[in-house]
């Protein structure tokens, strides 16, 4: 009996970690396609944007479409006219002709197929969970309270080909 | 001629510009971002006013258009730490934390970073400022000594006018005011895009009211009342050539006449003005360069005064400036400027020559952040300056032109530590060192005072030196999140190491006054203030602040500041409606009284404390027109003592397109 309970406890916990994962608020998702505009380069016109989530877990895929719903419904970058597109993690090699992507919640798991890719593709990475930021996942990080933050892992961000103007570097918090 | 085709030339270049965007910085952008304002007037680099080490204080668009007011001085009179003297219904004098006279020349004032005051005087004629209220982003006003990225008088503080960009933000409105005293501004302004994306804004305003509060109606006063006439047109054009480059080009023209009170004479004179300003940023591989070149040619073809009877005196000045803003590695950010700046100032029946001065000056700042909640700004900038005169010498002269050949230099710095203690708590601490220069006709001036009585000779001094000026601050901040409300306490301990003087003294047998550097003078004070800002429902907010002036040197105003100044807002919004209420009170303090008669007299007076009311009610039935019943100074009150600020009605109308 005390095996099943801990069985059933064990699935509960698995069941909570796979869903576990941050979701990204509209406020969030404002700053980081803002974030575009301040590129060196940045872009113009049609641009295609990932959105990458992680088709196996629930959590990740109600983010990246709340994400998709919201830039579609006018959540926009001064510069660009963003096309967004979902992208399931386990199919980045399938992701080509993108220069930006947001990450969704939930994809912490695979945190390393998201670096690869972007390092393999120049894909400059925003995400609203400061750790994919930190653990050199993605190149920006996001925070929207209790103020807005915009964090660079400048070391993801120039191994990315990345290169914001010196004005908005000196805004922000380099990691 | 040459100076339109300079114009059209430009107006060409912006035309061919592929996109357009502000002027050196893009302020929309940034502040859209963040959700804050950004300036740039703290350090030199674009940051975010609450990650600013420096204490700064922000007059937003949405303050201006909640004040009621008609001109800066009135919005500044409503912020801790700053005084305010009217010497006429549109001239004032604005100074921080108790030093503040007529003509004062220790507050720098910019527009878009360009320094706007008059040289030979060292102050500012605020009617002279070539912007309307409508046009006016943001103004950022910086408490203490900011010598080392602005160099000499910038050593009470700074502020910094910041328009609309003219491609991004489109201004476009005829606005009427209408009041007693003969009240009748109108101002116009149009922002047209020029090519694809580039802009440029136009702006015409003629403002005109009737002289009062002449406080002893004297033939001798009454020799010089003046109706305060004020025409302005300015230009305001920007592009970016690409994502990285920018231009800017600025120009304007004003032309004013109104009564002055100069060193407590009374005094009247037309003032034009004429500047151009141009702007270049790169973003480039060594940082973000930026070069500007201004010039400003300030005429006062006709001065007259109750001492000096009528004389002409211009001032024409040209400063170029370039600097690099970069970050090395993440926590370090660099600003290098260097800065030029020629001044030649003439006044020609008067003084005699022509006085120049040339200075020089290259700055470094840097900021380093130790962590994310705590960051630290060092700067440092050395300043030369060389003076010279040169022409036809007055047989009056103490000083041949050889003795004005000669050099003042100094160093300024400034450092600021910002911590942030919680999410709701910054403490910022900030020590400077200022160098206040004399004006260059305390340098080099030389005036017959009332001749019709016999009179005497005053003479400016080539040899004063520029004062160094330490500040001290100490500023913590709070945020109250269930009230929506700021807090902020500020202590300040000011020295300034010598205060120019002019005494009497008899040369042979002639009475003479010269300026001489005299002993300092000492601020101490505290500044609170908590506000609450909303667009609808209520709108409060207040400060206080206390200050001791301890001057050393006694000419008959010794210590004469006020000790308490209080305002107060309260407003409410709802629906089509805003009301709002401003008030502030001025403790007692001391003042000059001129006496009219042969010789005319002065004497050190009491002047009592005052409050003064400004309500406003504001009716906006539909976007594009507004309507507005205001009220300034309900109770008269007295801050100079020859004049009297009168009660004042506008009803002012407001047509966006």
């Amino acid at each position: 009996m005390s095996r099943i309970v801990a069985f059933g406890m064990l699935f509960f916990a698995c069941l909570l970690l796979s869903d576990a994962g941050h979701a990204t608020t509209l406020n969030e998702l404002k700053v980081g396609v803002r974030v575009f505009d301040f590129l060196k380069s940045a872009p113009h016109g049609r641009t295609p944007l990932a959105i990458i989530y992680d088709g196996r877990n629930r959590a990740s895929v109600d983010d990246a479409r709340a994400i998709l719903e919201w830039v579609n419904s006018g959540v926009r970058s001064i510069k660009a006219e963003l096309i967004p597109s979902l992208v399931d993690v386990h199919h980045l090699d399938e992701a080509i002709g993108y220069r930006i992507a947001v990450v969704a919640g939930g994809t912490e798991a695979h945190d390393d197929l998201i670096r690869d890719y972007a390092l393999k593709n120049l894909v400059l990475t925003v995400s609203s969970d400061l750790s994919c930021m930190r653990s050199g996942s993605c190149a920006v990080g996001i925070a929207s309270t209790p103020r807005v933050e915009v964090v660079i892992n400048r070391a993801v961000a120039l191994s990315c080909g990345v290169e914001f103007s010196e004005a908005f570097r000196l805004m922000v918090r380099e990691y | 001629m040459r100076q339109m085709m300079a114009l059209a030339a430009v107006g060409v270049m912006l035309l061919s510009v592929r996109h357009a965007q502000a002027q050196e910085f893009d302020y929309r952008s940034a502040e859209s971002l963040f959700g804050e304002p950004i300036t740039m007037s703290a350090t030199g680099k674009p940051e975010r006013v609450s990650d600013t080490a420096v204490l700064m204080t922000m007059i937003t668009a949405e303050d201006i258009r909640r004040s009621g007011a008609r001109d800066i001085p009135t919005l500044l009179q409503r912020l801790g730490g700053i005084d305010v003297i009217r010497e006429s219904p549109d001239s004032a004098d604005v100074g921080f934390n108790g030093f503040n006279q007529a003509l004062n020349g220790r507050v720098m004032v910019l527009i878009n970073g360009r320094q706007v005051y008059f040289d030979a005087y060292g102050a500012v004629f605020w009617s002279t400022l070539p912007v309307e209220l409508e046009e006016i982003r943001q103004i950022e006003v910086i408490h203490g000594a900011q010598s080392a990225l602005y160099g000499f008088n910038a050593v009470d503080g700074v502020i910094n006018i910041v328009t609309f960009d003219p491609v991004d933000d489109k201004i476009n409105m005829v606005r009427a005011r209408f009041g007693n005293h003969a009240r009748r501004d109108v101002a116009a302004t149009t922002t047209q895009p020029l090519g694809d994306q580039a802009g440029i804004r136009l702006t015409a305003a003629d403002d005109h009211a009737q002289d009062y509060g002449i406080v002893s109606k004297m033939p001798a006063t009454m020799a010089f009342f003046k109706d305060p006439n004020r025409r302005s047109v300015s230009l305001d054009a920007a592009a970016t050539v690409s994502d990285d480059r920018r231009a800017s080009l600025e120009a304007s023209h004003t032309d004013v006449s109104e009564r002055l009170i100069v060193s407590n004479v009374f005094f009247n004179a037309r003032i034009k003005s004429d500047t151009a300003k141009v702007g270049y940023t790169d973003e480039t591989d060594i940082g973000r360069l930026s070069a500007t070149v201004s010039y400003s040619n300030i005429d006062m073809p006709w001065e007259q005064n109750q001492a000096a009877g009528a004389f002409h005196i211009g001032d024409r000045t040209g400063v170029a400036q370039i600097s690099d803003l970069f970050k090395l590695g993440t926590v370090d950010s660099f600003r290098v400027g260097l800065d030029g700046r020629h001044d030649q100032v003439s006044a020609p029946g008067t003084s005699g020559g022509t006085l120049t001065g040339d200075l020089l000056a290259p700055s470094l700042m840097w900021e380093h952040r130790f962590s994310p909640t705590l960051s630290a700004v060092n700067a440092v900038r050395y300043d030369y300056l060389k003076l010279g005169r040169s022409g036809t010498q007055l047989t009056q002269d103490l000083f041949s032109n050889a003795d004005f050949d000669r050099s003042d230099q100094g160093i300024s710095v400034n450092s600021s530590i910002l911590q942030s203690v919680t999410e709701d708590d910054k403490l910022r601490l900030s020590f400077a060192r200022g160098l206040a220069l004399p004006s260059l006709a305390y340098l080099g001036k030389l005036e017959h005072m009332l001749p019709a009585y016999g009179g005497y000779y005053s003479y400016g001094n080539p040899d004063l030196r520029a004062s160094p000026v330490y500040s001290y601050r100490a500023g913590w901040d709070h945020q109250f999140r269930n009230l929506d409300a700021t807090s902020r306490v500020v202590f300040f301990h000011d020295m300034t190491m010598s205060q120019v003087v002019a005494p009497f003294k008899v040369i042979g047998s002639q009475l003479t006054q010269q300026f001489i550097n005299s002993t300092g003078s000492v601020t101490n004070g505290l500044e609170l203030a908590l506000e609450h800002k909303a667009r609808q429902g209520w709108n409060w907010g207040g400060n206080y602040t206390y200050q001791r002036v301890h001057a050393h040197y006694d000419w008959g105003l010794r210590n004469a500041a006020p000790v308490n100044k209080l305002n107060g807002t309260l407003g409410y919004g709802w629906g089509e409606w805003e009301a709002d209420l401003h008030a502030s009170y001025v403790s007692a303090t001391k003042g000059l009284l001129v006496q009219p008669g042969s010789p005319p007299k002065s004497m050190v007076a009491d002047m009592k404390g005052y409050t003064a009311l400004s309500p406003r009610i504001a009716w906006q039935p539909i976007d594009s027109l507004s309507v507005e019943v205001s009220a300034e100074n309900l109770w008269s009150y007295t801050n100079v003592l020859s004049q009297r600020m009168e009660p004042s009605y506008y009803l002012t109308v407001r047509v966006a397109y």
